[in-house]
Order: structure tokens, then C-alpha cells, then sequence
């Protein structure tokens, strides 16, 4: 079996070097006009290079299986990496990115033309190749069914920020924007950044072990955690009641807030809670450019760095948004931060009402299949305050009944007790 | 044959084209932004959050069969839209006209938009909070919390539109 993989894999990768250097005859253009009559021929090369690539995660993942099946297996994965398939699928993602790019920086550069005066009939021959071009993109994308619009998806977000004009390309680019989202078993491209890492275990990476729920914590492990602040009203409330419930909890911060209240946060860091970053303002990091995307990311970081004399460990995406989407993911891996999401939601941020709050909280963590996870609040609300209050309650007085029932403990602490199973 | 055969089919390829075109232009963000009021966006919330609280089983008409893990994902990008109306709000100078202030303290009780006004007011800093300001925040708090479950249920009656909306299209495709 893995020797047809081998076979099929090798001649896709064949398959590929052909069609690249095919779509790569002209790679540095003096003109966006150049590109015109291969136009179609390399947007098409970014859909092959891009579903080849989601084959070859397939092949990997198996690989991955079958080695973690094996019982003579180490635990260690570098043999997987060094096999046939993860060589390749870094080919593709190199490709993928340089004929992306291009497209890109086509555009841009057409739009560049558009935006300049046209003083003598060879400038207005030009704006209009480049206004011809850039139609012929738009109408490209029009046509495509949404499983192919994904392929094009880092074109249109980095095209967003741009001054368009163009009705056509404008459409094309919504087209793409709102394609189906990718689910989950498909993302597109997985890297694990440590190839020390062993199997399972939570670390920072594109994929599941760089994604924490709550779904898979041991039974009895809870983790409260709190978005949106530091607030200078709501979030020592919350630390109050922390301290005196004796618990621990972690509070995912935006950058923004911990310039504003320096001192804030540090009191609690230095209470003992764990502090993760919740990106800079508060953008919906799905929907921002790749430059925005770093500035809400690596940017962040550093504000915690300067604030509170460490870089957090863990983020958690604004609403959830872009957990499934490889550029995002790919940016939270780059600065070695682990992405957690949530089990338990409260919906504190529209419910005024905490005992409503509470019973939620309760129902859904009643039908926790681990009977152990993550719950979100937000401190920056009042009922958010009573209502965390409430179940930190509740949690103790189970406890007084049942020693041991609720384990309750920071996101740092479950992945460190997960990651010694 | 061969022409009629081949007006036949660009005609088809143009009406799909212009649905493709109206689908992308009635999901677009800033359109919904444009044509849903916060209160609108805030009764949707209030729609979903009850479906969200249903029990397993047959999603209720009520709540546009939506069903209790669906309005738990749709709520999260609600979220996000209705947060940038908020900083649209404030960033505006509407939110101290008085005319305004004065609908949303008549009408939030009826139409259970208290909690939604009291969250508006929480986001501005402290320090920048009339007096007024601050009497009108106590207000809204405090009736956010009186909205009985009939008062709600009629508000959320009132909000069945919601259910053949572009919004909620809008939000299962984000």
C-alpha cells in the first residue's frame, strides 16, 4: 500500500513540476499586460497546485495513522517528515505562495497604472491592458464554483485592502470572500512546526494538537477563562472572586486594553492567573489582510512582552473566526502560540441575566462528552462577574460534597496535565 | 441549430451569472451593516440565543428550526457584526443626541433592547461618562434584568423575520 502511495505520489509530484514551469515562464514581468494571454493558465495552476496539495495531506495524515498504529514506532515523527509526501507538500506550499503572490502583486501593479495619470496615447494604451486584465480576473473568479474559489482565497484577502474601482474584479473578490468556509478535516495545509514533538500532544502547530476545546481533557478538568479585558471595572471584580474561591483562571487580553491598563494586568499576572493574548483590537482575524493579520498577532505580543515581561503562550481568535483557515492558523504557529477555543460557551456578551448564564453553563457542561473542558466568559460585563462568580460557587460546593469531582486550573496547566498522558 | 443551441446556452450562462452576482452582493458585510439597523441585529441575537438554550431534539418553529449548536456558531458572527456597529455608534455622535437617548429609555423595555443599551454604554470608559450617562446605564441594567420570559417571547415573535432574511444567509456563509 505505501509503495502505491510512493508511485502515485512521485508522478503528481512530476505532474506538478511540469505545470509549474509551465505557468512560470515569465516570472519577473516588466508589464502587467505580459501575464494577459497565460492569465487563465496560471490562475488555474493555483487550483492544481492547491487540491494537489490536499491530496498530500491526505497521504500525510495517513502516514501519520499508520506510524502512531505501529507499535515498534518511538513516538517520534521525524522518520514521517523525512518521508516522500512532507518534502513535497513544502514544494507545493513554496509554489502555491510564489504563484499567489503574483497574481497579488499583478494586481497591484495594475492598479498602480489605473491610478496614475495618462498623459500621451501609450499611457492610455497601458491603462487600458491593465483595466482589461484586471477584468478578465474578476470575471475568472465569477465563473468558478466555490470548491475552486478556495484555492484563491490569500488572492482575495490581500486584494481587499487595495483601492479598487473595477465593479467586475470588486464582485470576484466577494465571490471569493464568501465561499464556504473549509471544514475542518479538510484544512487545507498542515505543518507541525516541532518535529521533536510527540504524537498527540498539544503543542503549537496548524493543526488539531495546535487547537485546544476542552473536548479532550481529562474528566473533571475545567478551565475558566475570561475575553475582552483587562476592564477597570469588571476584571478586578473577577480577580476578587477568583482569589477568594481559591481558583485560578486564564484571561485572554487585547493588546490595546493591557496599554491601557499596564498595572491591571500585571496585578493579574502576578495573582497567579495565566494571561493569554486575545489579539490586538479585536478584529475579526478571518476577514483581515495578511499585513492587519501580523499587526493582530505578532505586534500583540509584543505589547506583552513590554507589559508584563513575557510572551503569552496561548491566543484565542476574536468570535472564533478563522480557526479553520490555514493562513491564520499559520500566523499563531509562526510565533509558537497554541490556539484555544472553547467547549462551554456562556454567552455572557448578550445575556444580562446571570442565573440564565449559569444554567447554561451547566447544561452544556452537563452534556460534555469528557465531562471536562473550557468555559468562556467575558470580564468586561457585569453579569459576566455574578455569574462566573456563581459558578466558581458551584464548583466548590460540588467539590465539598465529592472531593475531586471539578479540577479546576488554567489552559496551562490542562495542556501540561494532558501532555504527561 | 448550432446558433439557437448556442444563444440557448449563453443566455443560461448569463441569468446564472447575474444570480452568482446577486448572491455575492446580498452576502456582502458592508450591505447587511448597511440595511440592519443594531436593534435589528440585536433581536436576532435575542432569536438565537433562545434556540441556542433549546433542548436536543426537533429545532422549534419559533426559533426558524435553527438548532442549538447552529445559533451557538451563527451567534458568533453575529457577535462580530454587531460589534462593529457598536464602534460605528461610538464613534459617532448620535449615541448623546438626546432624542436618541430619550427613544431608548422609553422603548428598551418593549422592545428588550435594554441589555443591548446598557452594553453600549459599558464599553465607553468610565471617566467619560456623564452623570446622565451614568443614571441611564443603571436604568438599562436594571430593566435588561426585569424582561420577563412573555415579554421576551413577544419581542422574539416580532423578530420571525429574521427566519427568510439575507442576515441570516449572511451569517451561514460566514
Amino acid at each position: 500500500m505505501k509503495s502505491v502511495w510512493k508511485t502515485k505520489s512521485f508522478s503528481s509530484f512530476l505532474f506538478l513540476i511540469f505545470l509549474f514551469n509551465m505557468s512560470q515562464k515569465n516570472v519577473a514581468f516588466a508589464h502587467p499586460s505580459d501575464l494577459q494571454p497565460e492569465l487563465e493558465l496560471r490562475l488555474k495552476s493555483i487550483e492544481q497546485l492547491y487540491f494537489q496539495a490536499s491530496t498530500f495531506i491526505h497521504q500525510f495524515d495517513t502516514t501519520l495513522d499508520a506510524h502512531q498504529n505501529d507499535p515498534s514506532s518511538s513516538g517520534f515523527i521525524e522518520d514521517v517528515f523525512n518521508s516522500g509526501t512532507y518534502p513535497n507538500l513544502l514544494f507545493l506550499r513554496d509554489q502555491l505562495d510564489q504563484s499567489q503572490n503574483e497574481i497579488i502583486e499583478l494586481i497591484r501593479k495594475s492598479i498602480e497604472i489605473l491610478n496614475e495619470p495618462a498623459p500621451d496615447l501609450v499611457s492610455l494604451q497601458e491603462q487600458e491592458k491593465a483595466r482589461l486584465l484586471i477584468k478578465s480576473i474578476g470575471n475568472y473568479y465569477q465563473n468558478l464554483p466555490s470548491s475552486l474559489l478556495m484555492a484563491h482565497d490569500a488572492v482575495a484577502l490581500s486584494v481587499e485592502e487595495l483601492e479598487i474601482q473595477d465593479l467586475d474584479l470588486k464582485l470576484g473578490i466577494e465571490r471569493i470572500l464568501h465561499a464556504q468556509p473549509v471544514e475542518e478535516e479538510n484544512i487545507p495545509l498542515q505543518f507541525p512546526i516541532d518535529f521533536k514533538v510527540q504524537l498527540q500532544k498539544i503543542s503549537p502547530s496548524t493543526g488539531s494538537s495546535g487547537n485546544i476545546t476542552g473536548n479532550r481533557f481529562p474528566t473533571g478538568v475545567w478551565s475558566l477563562t475570561f475575553d475582552d479585558g483587562p476592564h477597570s471595572r469588571y476584571s478586578p471584580q473577577v480577580l476578587k472572586n477568583l482569589l477568594n474561591a481559591g481558583m485560578k483562571a486564564t484571561f485572554f487580553m487585547l493588546a490595546q486594553q493591557v496599554k491601557l491598563y499596564p498595572q491591571l494586568a500585571l496585578n493579574i499576572q502576578e495573582a497567579g492567573m495565566e494571561i493569554g493574548n486575545h489579539s490586538y483590537t479585536h478584529a475579526q482575524l478571518s476577514k483581515v489582510s495578511y499585513s492587519r493579520l501580523k499587526h493582530e498577532v505578532s505586534d500583540s505580543q509584543e505589547v506583552f512582552q513590554q507589559v508584563l515581561g513575557k510572551r503569552p503562550k496561548l491566543f484565542r481568535l476574536p468570535y472564533g473566526a478563522g480557526v479553520h483557515l490555514f493562513r491564520v492558523r499559520g500566523q499563531l504557529a509562526e510565533e509558537r502560540l497554541i490556539h484555544v477555543f472553547w467547549n462551554v460557551d456562556s454567552l455572557d456578551w448578550h445575556d444580562r441575566n446571570p442565573g440564565s448564564i449559569v444554567a447554561r453553563v451547566k447544561k452544556q457542561m452537563a452534556l460534555s462528552s469528557n465531562q471536562g473542558g473550557v468555559i468562556l466568559f467575558h470580564d468586561i460585563h457585569p453579569q459576566s462577574v455574578e455569574a462566573s462568580r456563581m459558578i466558581m460557587q458551584y464548583f466548590q460546593e460540588s467539590n465539598e460534597k465529592d472531593p475531586g469531582h471539578f479540577q479546576i486550573m488554567t489552559i496551562g496547566e490542562a495542556i501540561e496535565l494532558k501532555n504527561l498522558e | 441549430m448550432k446558433i439557437s443551441f448556442f444563444l440557448g446556452f449563453t443566455s443560461l450562462w448569463m441569468i446564472l451569472v447575474t444570480i452568482e452576482t446577486r448572491s455575492a452582493e446580498r452576502h456582502s458585510e458592508s450591505k447587511i451593516l448597511r440595511n440592519y439597523s443594531l436593534q435589528q441585529l440585536d433581536s436576532a441575537a435575542n432569536l438565537l440565543v433562545r434556540a441556542a438554550d433549546q433542548s436536543q431534539g426537533r429545532p422549534k418553529a419559533l426559533y426558524c428550526r435553527i438548532s442549538s449548536n447552529e445559533a451557538h456558531q451563527l451567534l458568533q458572527a453575529l457577535h462580530a457584526l454587531m460589534d462593529q456597529k457598536i464602534n460605528q455608534l461610538l464613534n459617532s455622535t448620535s449615541l448623546f443626541h438626546p432624542v436618541s437617548r430619550q427613544g431608548w429609555l422609553k422603548n428598551c423595555r418593549r422592545t428588550c433592547h435594554c441589555g443591548l443599551y446598557a452594553s453600549i454604554l459599558e464599553k465607553i470608559e468610565e471617566s467619560r461618562l456623564t452623570s446622565i450617562d451614568q443614571k441611564a446605564l443603571t436604568f438599562f441594567q436594571d430593566q435588561a434584568l426585569k424582561i420577563s420570559p412573555s415579554e421576551m417571547n413577544t419581542c422574539i415573535q416580532k423578530a420571525l423575520w429574521f427566519c427568510r432574511s439575507s442576515l441570516l444567509d449572511y451569517l451561514r456563509d460566514s
